[in-house]
Parts: structure tokens; sequence; C-alpha cells
């Protein structure tokens, strides 16, 4: 169900990265690469449900509510009390933390679905206080005049420049997801999303790990937020409802749930599908709602799980082919007379 | 040594243990027996900590467990296998049995987030003593298939070994040999002698009355939820009470002797 | 404190909990069959009172038949779904059934968004907008219709799964499958037919409630948030929970919004949600049996 982390997985990410470094001289224009830095935050935001969703079997509704506090923490701070983003973005991702973890503790003692329940209803409350505390967060009208990243005096607000921003800041963050999730920590995980008794009687504190992995999800999705904040000078809490919640759900399903490429997978989608869907606008919904379905019934380990099948059917192949025709240079031999 | 004192569970109008009383002496093999429904894995699931009893209390070593959550229980030593399997699917074999040692091993979050010397060098220790664990109960050329390509049988061997590696001083074994053929039960007896040899206290519920006359120093029998004998094996086997509730076990026993 | 207000305030709690007590019901019926959550609870509560808006709009047919047939025309929906898209599943655990739901519900949400349009849409009172004094109070005579149809269906639901056979295998089959399917019931079927229930109640309380909100395709979401907030609190598969919980959280929510502020009057449900869910999970009437780890 889950990603089985090895240096195969650490290499292969280091090399797409490689490829991501080049792409802004590979891209014909902008477009592109803010749809490619587009796509680098919405990873970011699908690896964490997938974290959460992979490794405790939990479904999150408030994780478009964890993107929207980091978001709003970090950008109040900046536009309205000046602090620098640099020291906004751990204020709000220790933020996040600290409200996931009073979310999470009660509700992940209890066995079932409650915290999605919970979930639920926080970013109902969380929506309803984004738009009433106006002061702070502008209302519905949104918070604006966030500034950029700054790094030497230099404003990082140019596409490229945020790209490169947005390409370490994820890329740092999802090493260290690897880092944790190929440790004890990790096989600890695992162990509880598989067996959950079995674990809890192998000396895994079951309780403290489930909210140990929210509060990273949460914390991770808080930094896409973060991101998103510096770069879109706005934002505004229709980004971060009930609806950004379920379709992020939507696109870790798609992925496949615990499949670690299966959350770039997801973010694609969810990146493009609005582009390509663009002059039929309203079919997106529709086609959200019904490939998740279909996903569901024909492709449960999502489309990440379907990708890994192929692999692994291309891979026995080769295999296959391999044995063959090393017995046949075995035959050849027995064949051919001895000099 | 464990002890259970006064222990009653109820579910509703089900009395599935009542006012049960009884000590497994240090280093010794206690097997409890039992018709289906007597009360065995209710009785384990409070020992290991998964079901609080109604009423009474567990010790161990002296200690009250009784309010202590099962992770730490199998810090202070007390490990156990499941009935119907808990092995983590999805691993291998050999990281299962790993997972086994989670509570002796002391990575945190910040070693695993860095990727730390100090912890990569605990993984791999923990890794060459699963393996050797692995070898000891006879398994170390399947420890790195994954759990899906073993049988039952197999399986229940690797979980022994996974409750091995908590570094235990009290086993619970809930019923190791079911669905094994004769030969593998008397591979796990043998293993289940090898482990009470180095110290190990052990607490099994079994079926297989050859199994449980072989390694057993004494026996408990539960019927309904009671304790209805208890005593060395020869003394058990001739209990009018334990003939009554279990004639079956009776007429394998004598063929036994 | 004035008397008549507070009557204000309780009728206008009751006419809100009714609403949310049936789809409690809904939620309530699924979760008893499937152990999952239904989202698509609230899609369907909005698509009941847009059928019957949009059927009023274009033929102007009166309302009793527009109220049957919507109806049907929505638990029709829920068959569909929960054929095509539930009983297929190879593996129907609760979190597989629950993503479904997610699925159905964004679909159907779109549907009746392509096919009805965006404009919010209405229905006239049943029975004309004259209020009725009661007690120094105003009550509108659409809020009588919609308690007297929540407590009709309450005691149809009630009568139907303590009475008749199907009901009966319904329960049966929610308390163990297994023994349910070894004494010859169609356990899928079952799981079919809850969803039948679940459209048509939900239905029911769109088409009831859109004299006098509006509807449009966005009316379901929130709305089935709240029911579902509801039928936490009343003990989630508990159908006098349902109706309790519904209740409760419309009296609650009126109060609320009158005493504390009506800017929050949206986020009382989901502080109730979260109180019960760290307090009390297993709500008014839920069986205290929700196991601690």
């Amino acid at each position: 169900m889950h990603a089985q982390i090895s240096t195969t997985t650490y290499r292969a990410l280091a090399i797409l990265w490689v490829l991501l470094i080049a792409l802004p001289w590979i891209t014909p224009n902008n477009y592109w690469l803010n749809l490619a830095t587009l796509w680098l935050t919405n990873v970011l935001l699908v690896a964490s449900l997938n974290l959460l969703m992979g490794y405790s079997g939990q479904i999150s509704l408030a994780h478009g509510a964890f993107y929207g506090i980091g978001a709003y923490v970090s950008g109040v701070l900046a536009a309205k009390y000046g602090v620098s983003p640099w020291i906004g973005l751990p204020l709000a991702l220790a933020a996040t933390g600290l409200v996931a973890f009073a979310v999470g503790w009660p509700t992940l003692r209890l066995r079932g679905h409650y915290l999605a329940m919970a979930t639920l209803g926080f970013n109902a409350i969380a929506s309803v206080l984004f738009v009433e505390w106006r002061d702070w967060t502008g209302g519905p009208n949104g918070l604006v005049n966030i500034p950029p990243y700054t790094l030497f005096g230099v404003k990082l607000d140019s596409d490229r420049a945020f790209y490169f921003l947005a390409l370490a800041a994820v890329g740092v963050a999802l090493v260290l997801l690897l880092n944790l999730l190929d440790s004890r920590i990790g096989r600890a995980l695992r162990a509880l999303s598989t067996a959950e008794v079995g674990a809890e009687c192998m000396g895994v504190n079951v309780h403290r790990y489930k909210i140990l992995v929210f509060v990273v999800s949460a914390m991770l999705a808080a930094l896409a937020g973060c991101l998103y904040a510096h770069h879109n000078a706005f934002v505004s809490p229709e980004s971060f409802d009930f609806l950004v919640s379920t379709m992020l759900v939507v696109m870790v399903a798609l992925g496949g749930t615990g499949n670690w490429w299966g959350a770039f997978l997801g973010a694609l989608i969810y990146t493009l599908l609005p582009e390509l869907l663009r002059s039929f606008g309203d079919l997106e919904l529709l086609v959200y709602g019904v490939s998740l379905v279909v996903v569901l019934l024909f492709f449960p380990r999502g489309l990440g799980g379907a990708l890994d099948l192929l692999c692994e059917r291309i891979a026995s192949r080769f295999r296959a082919r391999e044995s063959n025709i090393h017995a046949a240079g075995a035959a050849a031999n027995r064949a051919r007379p001895d000099s | 040594m464990i002890a259970v004192r006064g222990v009653s569970v109820q579910f509703g109008g089900l009395a599935a243990l009542s006012d049960l009383d009884f000590a497994v002496p240090r280093g010794t093999v206690k097997a409890v027996i039992g018709p289906n429904g007597a009360g065995k894995t209710t009785l384990f699931n409070v020992i290991s900590g998964i079901q609080a009893p109604t009423s009474g209390s567990v010790l161990l070593d002296g200690e009250d467990i009784t309010s202590r959550p099962p992770h730490e229980r199998v810090r202070r030593g007390l490990a156990r296998t499941f009935q119907n399997l808990q092995v983590f699917s999805g691993m291998s074999v050999l990281e299962n049995v790993v997972v086994g040692m989670h509570a002796r091993l002391h990575a945190g979050v910040f070693s695993a987030l860095l990727r730390l010397p100090s912890g990569r060098r605990e993984e791999a220790s923990a890794r060459h003593r699963a393996r050797a664990l692995l070898g000891r109960v006879g398994l170390a050329g399947k420890a790195d298939l994954p759990v899906s390509a073993l049988s039952f049988g197999d399986l229940k061997i690797v979980e022994i070994a996974r409750a091995l590696a908590s570094e235990p001083t009290v086993l619970l074994l809930d019923e190791p040999t079911a669905g094994l053929p004769a030969s593998e039960a008397s591979r796990v007896a043998e293993v289940i002698r090898a482990i009470n040899t180095e110290g190990v206290t052990v607490l099994l519920v079994e079926h297989n009355m050859r199994v449980v006359m072989s390694v057993s120093h004494d026996i408990l029998v539960l019927n309904f939820g009671r304790r209805i004998a208890e005593g060395d094996p020869a003394s058990v086997r001739a209990h009018p009470d334990v003939i009554t509730a279990y004639l079956g076990a009776d007429i394998e026993a004598a063929h036994c002797a | 404190m004035d008397p008549s207000l507070l009557l204000q305030l309780a009728f206008g709690g009751i006419t809100t909990g009714s609403i949310y007590a049936l789809v409690a019901l809904g939620f309530n019926v699924v979760f008893k069959s499937t152990d999952a959550i239904n989202f698509a609870q609230g899609e369907w509560v909005m698509a009941g009172g847009m059928m019957a808006a949009w059927i009023h709009q274009q033929f102007g047919w009166p309302l009793l038949t527009l109220l049957p047939l919507a109806v049907i025309c929505v638990a029709l929906l829920g068959l569909v779904s929960e054929r095509l898209s539930v009983y297929p599943l190879s593996r129907p655990s609760p979190m597989a059934v629950t993503l479904v739901t997610i699925g159905i519900a964004i679909a159907t949400k779109a549907m009746v968004m392509l096919l009805l349009g965006k404009q919010p849409m209405s229905l006239p009172s049943f029975s004309g907008v004259e209020p009725i004094r009661v007690g120094g109070a105003s009550l509108q005579p659409q809020a009588l219709w919609i308690v007297g149809l929540l407590i009709a269906t309450m005691v149809g639901v009630h009568l139907f799964f303590e009475r008749t056979l199907l009901g009966r295998a319904m329960k049966a089959a929610a308390a163990d499958r297994e023994a349910a399917a070894l004494v010859g019931i169609n356990v899928a079927r079952t799981v079919m037919w809850c969803f039948v229930i679940a459209a048509g109640t939900g239905a029911l309380a769109g088409i009831i409630i859109t004299p006098i909100t509006l509807t449009s395709f966005t009316a379901g979401t929130v709305l089935g948030f709240k029911g579902f907030s509801a039928a936490m609190l009343g003990g989630l598969g508990n159908l006098r929970g349902a109706l309790a919980g519904g209740l409760l959280l419309g009296l609650l929510e009126s109060f609320a919004a009158a005493f504390i502020s009506s800017k929050y009057k949206d986020a009382v449900a989901f502080v109730v949600l979260l109180l019960l869910l760290f307090f009390r999970p297993a709500g008014l009437f839920g069986r205290s049996q929700v196991q601690k780890i």
C-alpha cells in the first residue's frame, strides 16, 4: 500500500531535480515555467496528504485549511507587520503544527474514521475565520501586498527566481520526508498502517506516531502555503476551502494512496487538468468526479500503482529474456565440442 | 514472571473472563488450554494490553501494568504473537522482525530527518541481529522475501522471531502451531524449548496436546472464562473437570501417553 | 428575556433542524450498512430541490406532483450511483466507499450544474406565505410542512425497518454481513436500498426547504456537512439520534446566531462536531463503544 523507499527512489528524485533545474532553459515561455512552479507547490500539497493517507490510513479534509494557515500566517506577518518571510516561514509552520496537534491529539486516539470528521469540521471553521477575522486576513476580499522572499537584497519575484526557490524548497522538503520514511520511524509507520494492533504490541506508540504523521503532514501543507502567498502576493479564503481539501484527497487517490510517485502524478493532474479543460470550463468538476470513481474501481492502487505494475511487467519480461539468453548460451556451450 | 489477579472481562452481558487468578513463575512454560470460546485469546489481550479488564490487575515482575498501554509493556519485556497473524504486509520478513526491535532502538525524528550516522549504524546492526534471529528459527533463507510469499506456518514462525527481537522476558504465544502439519508443529515446539532454555518465561495458548505436553511445565485449563484446573501435565490430564469439558483432548492425550 | 423572541428562535431552529434531521437520516442509513461516510448526501439534498424547482419552472406542474417525482428521480440517481460505483468495488472497505461517495458527490454536483444551470432557483411555498401567529411569534406555513413531512418520514422509515421484510433484512445485513448472507439475504442489494433511501429522504429534505431558502448547485455542500454534524451529534447510525441531533443542532444554531453572533452561525455546527469528537464521539444516543487505543 505504501512506498518502499530505497536508494533508487533517492536517485530517481535526484535525476528528476536535475532535469527540473534545466527546465527554464528548455521551456519556450514563462507560461510553462509558471505551470511548473504551480506543479511543484502542488506536489508538496499532495505529498503531504499522501503521507497521512498512506501511512496512517486516515483521511484529512483540512489540508486546504493547513495550506491556508501557512499562507495567512506568513502573509499577514509580512504584509501587516513587516516580518521577513524567512522568519514568517518557521512561524507559520509552527502555528500550523500546533493547530494540527490540537485537532489530532484527541481524535487520533479513537479507532475509526474520526479524523475525517474532525478535519471536515475544522476546515469549515477555518474558512469562516479566514473571512471573519478581517483585521488580519482582509476578509472575503483577501490579503494583499504580500512581499516576496528576498535573498541578499534581491527580490525573488520574477518567474525564474521564484521557480528556483520553489525547486529548492520542495526538493529539501521531499528529501527530509524520504529520510523520515526510510528510518526506524518510517518503518514503524508502515507497520502501524498495515497491522495497527501488531505494531502496538511490538512497541510502537501508535497514537504518538499517528499524531506525528498528521503534524508533519500539516506542516508540509503550510510550507506550500508560504510559497504560494509570497509568490502570488495575494491570498483569499476560497483558495483554502473544503473544495480544495476534497480535491487534494481526490488527487492522492488518483495518484495512488501511499505511492511516492503517485503524489507527483496527482499533482500533475491537479495542475494540468484546469488548463486542459479551460475551454470546457464547466466540465472540470465532472471530470474530477468521474475520474475518481473510475480510478477507485479500476486502478485501486491509483495511476501510480498502475505505473508500478507496468514497470514490474516490463522488468520481469527483461528478466525472462535474460534468463532465456543465459539458457541459450548454456545450451550452445554444451553443444560446442570441447577443444 | 507474569501474574493475573482477579481479572474479569465483561462484554455487555457476556463474561469472557471471570475473576481469574494465576501466575507464571519465572523461567517456566505454562500452557493455557480449553475449548473454543473459553476466553484464552481474551486473556492474552488483557495481558498484552489491548483489552482493558473490567476488574482485576496484571502484574509483570511484581509491577502493576494494568493501566499501561501495550507499547509500554513491550518496553518492560512482554512480547506476543497472534492467533490470526498481525504481520506487516508490504514488508519483507526481515523488516517485520526489525519492527520487533522498535522498542530497543533509539533513533528519533531528528536522527531520521538528517540521516545521522548514529541512526544508520543502529539500523545496520539491527538488521544484522534480525537476520541472526531468523537463522535461529530456520528462516534465514527467506529473510528478504515479502511476507506475502510465505506460508501461514512460516509466518507464525516469523511472528515468533519478531516477538523475540524485542528481547522479552515474558513471551505470549497465541496458538503458535495452529494450521501447521505435525512436522512443523514439532519444530515450533523445539523453538519454544530453546527460547525457554535461554531464560524466557513462556505463556502459550495451544490446542495441540502433543506440543502442550512436550513443552509445558504447567498447564492452566479455562472454560467459560474460569479456571477449572491448574497444575502439571499429568495431574491436569487426569482431572475429572478437564475430562468433562475437553473430551477430545483426553482421547488424544491418552494416545500421546 | 422576551418569550416571543425565544419562541421565534425556537421555530426557526426546529425548521432548519428538521432539515438537518432528514439529511442526518440519510447519513445514518448509509453508515449502518457500509460503515462509510456518504459525502454525496448533501448533493442529493441539493439535487432534489433543484430538480423540483426546475420542473416547476419548465412545466409549471403542481407541487403535489413535483414532490414525489423529484424524490423518485433522485432516489433513482442514488440507485444508479450505487450500482455504478459502490457495487463494483472489489473491496468495499469503509475508506474505499467513503472515497467513492466523494466521487459521486462531485459528479452529481457537476451534472446538476451542467444540466440545470448555475442560477439559483426557488419553489413557491406549499400553502402560501401568510405567516401564522403563535404566541407573539410568527411561523411560516412551510415550516409546518417541513416538520410534518419530517415526522411522516421518520415514522415511515421506522416502520420500514421494523415491519417490512426488506427493512429487517437490511438491519440484519448492517449488523453482520456474513451472517446475513448465510441466511440468504442479498447483502449487496441491501446496500443499494440504503443508498436509495438516503437519496430519497435527502431529496425530500431539499424540496421542502427550497421555498424558504433558495437552492443552487452549490447549496448541497454546507447542508451536507451540517446534516453530518447532526448525525454525529445524535450518534452515527442511530435513527432516533438523527431526529434528536438534527433538531438540537437547528436550535443551537438559531440561538447562537441570536445571542453570540450571526457571523459565526455557520461555524456552530462544526464547533459542535469538534467538541463531540473531543469529548463524546458516540454522540447522544450512540453506544459508548468507541474504542480507545
